[in-house]
């Protein structure tokens, strides 16, 4: 019996042995690189960069870093209509501080709001040898001519499309109920944004908003825009309320940023499992984004026979 | 160069041919690889996955001949044969517990001496059995234990063979292609293990017969139904409920099995999001009628299979799931008056995927896929005991693929194409000793738009040294044309949409290389050596440096993979004992960035053994080792902005999340996995119904095999932990 015992014993020291993790390590030799992060604007003078670097961590959670791998006193150009613009070095207090405690730090110019389809090019030295560099070009403006230009109030869908003249851009959408307040003084406009379509999962109903996309035109039903107009007084006495018109606000993201905000946005479904995500960067020896984008909008004239079916005084 | 017996016999000599089937008696289901040979002259075969033997050239006379297959009962039949006859005996063997296995043994040891079965290997449903089942048996798991035949994690059915995708692998169900057969994520198969009655599976230098993939064939050939009386059974366990009813009908059989899940709990041990409403049915149906007063040696069925899953949140922020199977075919089998036998069959086979955003943030994609298929096949025996296979196939294929890809771009592939593939092969069998087969197939019309080559050609040869030892060696050209849209990255990818490659790319080619030796040291015991070298051109894989929407979505890459692999089975009344041995190596992107693929391991062992001890008592016992498959390390990390608020924020000072840099594509390799898999059972009687009770431990040590590592959180994801699951059969 005893032999029995010891068998068992050993066979069952040796599963449990076999059962043991084995030391892994995900991990190659650490790497330093520059990161440098600007979206250039079309439609403001600020113009914004960060830079900073590469981190490695003792374990593998990198998210136990809490030393802000930015970098500061760098220097940093902005190159538009053949003038180089050196980007100030400054800082904003974090809002979120529960993984870095110091402000975030950034380089800005007000110097110059590039037009349609001007060509900008940043160069940023974080330390001396190391030199990054990118170019971009500010989208054009985009064409609503097939576009609505008011609601009458028979429209089963405000069908928007619209031209531009770049390939590989990518769009946001946004639609705004724009509002007075009869009695307000000073006279302030208001927006109320009008979702894409609402959806309702256990009796609690939610708003959905346009996402990016490459489609050059979005349509929102008369019934979400309705609801939507009804519920800027939600409840109150409507005739406080003055309608101006209904604005259709659309930036207009370059090939560059589409591709890096595509793939930063590579989440296919809550089953499948990606293991190692592209990284794309358009930064010459570095990491990082260098875009930019346009702001546009189109106003539609809402109609009294419309207003006045919804309640409102037009 | 060869030393050559048993020279082919002339027209003057008297001899005569000897044909028919070997069925069960107990419900005249076919028997499969079932031997037939002759005392006197050991002269021998094997029935093939009809059931169906022939053994030409015998001298003229009367002879004993024995019919034999494991598991029943040998007959042995005294037969006449006359000269320049073709004479038919169908025998009918009775499953029987006797010690008959030496005979058996024998007789698997004399069929076909010569066969050209290079890369061939007949999985049979004692091993589909045999092997502990964790959840249900299943036939693409129980493939994993075949040496070159491998997975890229515990969850998955999903097989790799010999260095190539899972893509590249041909299923069919009596003899119909099945796109994804695959339940849930690849935890199982949507064959159902009932209705199988025998599984040739070729791990490469595959016959002519065979086209449009580039690594493997799985021919799986379904149960016919009991031809004497009505039987039924019921199965559960954890996750499904299974029934089946099979019987005669006039000049016929039927057999309907349908499986339901109904349990999610012990699927969501397989998976790492719990909550997944996983739900799935398949039902299978099979007709047969045979009738010697209309057609005399004909046969006709008509087949269908439906598999239906469902994923469905009922909650419009989560994405839904729907996937299905159909196919439908109507098949004719005729052996003729001459030594010639023919096959001809039509088939549909649809296939559709859709993930289904709803209102979340999962990309909307959606694939269909209908293949239509007309199959003629001949093959005439002469009696120099040669064979030529002659055959035509036609396929037509409508692929479409709607999905949004790594920019977000709305991609549409929609594209019709057909095949016609004529095929010819002769197989020189008329030494004992010594047979070599030579085909080709020919592909004047293809589905994509590049062009290909004409002519794929195969040849295979055995050469049997002595009678204990066989030398094999074949090789082949093949192709592919149509490609499973899948992502090297996803280590679980719940869409994988197949579709035809696109006009800008060429089809797929694979070259094969393969030579080894068979060993029979005795009638229970037998090894395989085998070495492989494969050569993978113009593999279709997803572009992963896309940027731009004019970028092409697939790109063309090359491969090669090469190896050994060493087989040993013992099989006797009482016990079975395999043991697998893989030494493999794989690559890809050869002119690009030479990488392993994520299923590349260098060693491999699968250890087997199943005894039944009687009484109704079975135990089995399964152990695999794999050295660590390739990943890719991290070489550091940095705050990637993820630009989430497009309107109201400065979009470069967003909040930025950890992001893994990564070193060269899979150039580490993780831990060495290995897990034990144990299941006993008992047979038993209640109340005059028969019922097996069997409980099964997955990963008895609980050996934490690392699944995959989140470099984002630094967590490390394992594979199956310790998991015991109970079934019960009844059967009717």
């Amino acid at each position: 019996m005893k032999k029995y015992i010891l068998l068992f014993v050993c066979i069952a020291s040796m599963l449990i042995s076999f059962a043991c993790d084995e030391s892994f390590n995900p991990k190659a030799p650490f790497k330093e690189q520059y990161v440098l992060n600007c979206i250039i604007r079309g439609d403001s003078a600020s113009q914004i960069a960060t830079l900073s670097k590469t981190y490695d961590v003792s374990g593998f959670d990198p998210n136990t870093n809490n030393t802000d791998p930015s970098i500061s006193g760098a220097q940093v150009y902005l190159k538009w209509k053949g003038k180089l613009y050196q980007l100030r070095d400054s800082s904003i207090a974090r809002t979120d501080t529960s993984r870095y405690k110091d402000p975030i730090k950034f380089y800005y110019t007000k110097a110059f709001t590039p037009a349609a389809h001007d060509s900008v090019e940043i160069i940023a030295i974080p330390t001396p040898g190391v030199l990054l560099t990118s170019k971009s070009k500010v989208p054009y403006n985009a064409y609503f001519g097939n576009s609505p230009w008011f609601i009458k109030g028979d429209e089963i869908a405000l069908d928007f499309r619209w031209t531009a003249y770049d390939f590989n851009v990518y769009y946001l959408p946004r639609l705004k109920i724009i509002y007075q307040k009869r009695n307000e003084i000073p006279v302030v406009n208001h927006s109320f944004e009008v979702p894409l379509d609402y959806t309702s999962a256990n009796g609690i109903e939610t708003s959905v908003y346009p996402g990016f996309s490459p489609a050059a035109g979005i349509e929102f039903v008369r019934t979400n825009i309705d609801k939507a107009m009804l519920q800027v007084s939600n409840g109150d006495d409507k005739s406080n309320y003055k309608f101006l018109y209904i604005d259709l606000e659309l930036l207009i993201f370059d090939q560059f940023l589409a591709g890096y905000i595509s793939t930063t946005n590579g989440f296919l479904d809550n089953l499948s499992i990606r293991l190692d995500e592209p990284n794309y960067t358009n930064i010459s020896g570095g990491l990082g984004i260098f875009g930019a984008y346009q702001y546009n909008d189109f106003q539609i004239t809402l109609s009294n026979d419309y207003l006045s079916n919804l309640g409102y005084t037009p | 160069m060869f030393v050559l017996s048993g020279i082919a016999k002339t027209n003057a000599q008297n001899y005569g041919a000897l044909r028919g089937f070997v069925k069960d008696s107990s419900n005249g289901e076919i028997l499969a690889y079932a031997t037939v040979y002759l005392q006197d002259t050991k002269q021998g075969s094997a029935t093939d996955t009809r059931g169906f033997y022939s053994i030409p050239s015998i001298p003229v006379g009367t002879h004993s001949v024995v019919f034999s297959f494991v598991g029943y009962v040998p007959k042995v039949i005294e037969v006449r044969i006359r000269n320049d006859k073709i004479t038919e005996v169908s025998v009918l063997l009775l499953p029987g517990s006797v010690n008959y296995n030496a005979v058996v043994k024998i007789g698997e040891m004399i069929k076909k001496p010569n066969e050209n079965d290079a890369g061939l290997y007949n999985l049979t449903a004692r091993e589909i059995q045999i092997a502990p089942k964790g959840t249900e048996a299943d036939v693409m798991r129980s493939l994993q234990m075949i040496p070159g035949v491998k997975t890229s994690s515990d969850i998955s059915s999903r097989y790799y063979v010999r260095g190539g995708g899972s893509d590249q692998n041909l299923v069919l169900l009596d003899g119909v292609t099945i796109y994804n057969p695959y339940h849930a994520l690849g935890i199982f198969s949507i064959i159902d293990p009932e209705i199988i009655n025998n599984v040739q599976f070729y791990k490469g230098t595959f016959p002519v017969e065979y086209g449009g993939r580039l690594s493997s064939v799985m021919n799986i050939k379904t149960n016919d139904g009991n031809k004497y009386r009505y039987a039924g059974s019921a199965n559960a366990s954890f996750l499904t409920g299974k029934v089946s009813l099979e019987g005669p009908i006039p000049d016929g059989s039927f057999i309907l099995t349908g499986r339901k899940s109904y349990f999610g709990q012990v699927m969501k041990n397989f998976l790492n999001n719990k909550t997944a409403p996983f739900d799935f049915y398949d039902l299978n149906m099979k007709l047969n009628y045979a009738n010697d007063d209309m057609l005399k040696n004909s046969k006709f069925t008509v087949k269908t299979l439906i598999s239906n899953d469902n994923i469905k949140y009922g909650d419009p922020k989560l994405a839904d799931y729907t996937f299905s199977n159909n196919i439908f075919g109507l098949d004719y089998y005729q052996v003729w008056e001459k030594p010639l036998y023919s096959y001809i069959s039509l088939s549909v086979s649809n296939y559709h995927a859709a993930v289904i955003p709803n209102f979340s943030q999962a990309k909307e994609r959606l694939n269909d896929i209908r293949e239509f298929a007309w199959n003629n096949n001949f093959t005439f025996l002469f009696n120099s005991r040669d064979e030529l296979g002659i055959g035509l196939q036609v396929k037509t294929f409508n692929s479409d693929l709607n999905y949004q890809n790594l920019l977000s771009n709305f991609v549409t592939y929609s594209d019709f194409g057909a095949n016609f593939d004529f095929y010819a092969k002769y197989k020189f069998l008329r030494f004992e000793n010594f047979g070599l087969e030579v085909g080709v197939r020919i592909c004047p019309v293809t589905l994509t738009a590049l062009p290909s080559q004409l002519l794929f050609p195969n040849v295979s040869l055995t050469y049997r040294i002595i009678p204990e030892l066989a030398f094999k060696a074949a090789w082949g050209i093949y192709k592919q044309e149509i490609m499973a849209y899948t992502d090297d990255n996803d280590v679980v990818s719940i869409f994988e949409p197949y579709l035809i490659i696109p006009d800008y790319l060429s089809p797929s080619k694979a070259v094969h290389y393969m030579a080894g030796f068979d060993i029979n040291l005795s009638p229970f015991f037998s090894m395989q050596i085998e070495s492989y070298y494969k050569s993978l051109l113009h593999i279709v894989d997803i572009n992963q440096n896309k940027v731009f929407a004019s970028d092409p979505d697939l790109i063309s890459t090359n491969g090669e993979s090469y190896g050994l692999e060493y087989t040993a089975k013992y099989s006797d009344e009482k016990l079975f004992a395999s043991v697998g041995y893989t030494l493999a190596w794989a690559f890809m992107g050869i002119d690009a960035v030479r990488y392993y693929p994520r299923y590349d391991s260098r060693h491999q062992i699968d250890l087997l053994v199943g005894w039944d001890f009687g009484s109704g008592w079975k135990v089995s016992a399964m152990w695999t080792l794999n050295t660590g498959r390739p990943y890719t390390q991290s070489t550091g990390f940095y705050d990637k902005t993820y630009i989430e608020n497009f309107w109201d924020q400065f979009l470069t000072l967003e909040p930025a999340k950890a992001y893994a840099l990564l070193d060269g594509k899979n150039a580490a390799r993780l831990p060495v996995y290995h897990r034990l898999d144990m299941s006993a059972s008992k047979e038993f009687v209640l109340f005059f119904i028969k019922m097996t009770l069997e409980a099964d431990i997955m990963n008895v040590y609980n050996r934490q095999n690392i699944f995959y590592f989140d470099r984002s959180t630094g967590e490390r994801i394992n594979m199956l932990p310790f998991l015991p699951t109970v079934f019960l059969r009844v059967d009717i």
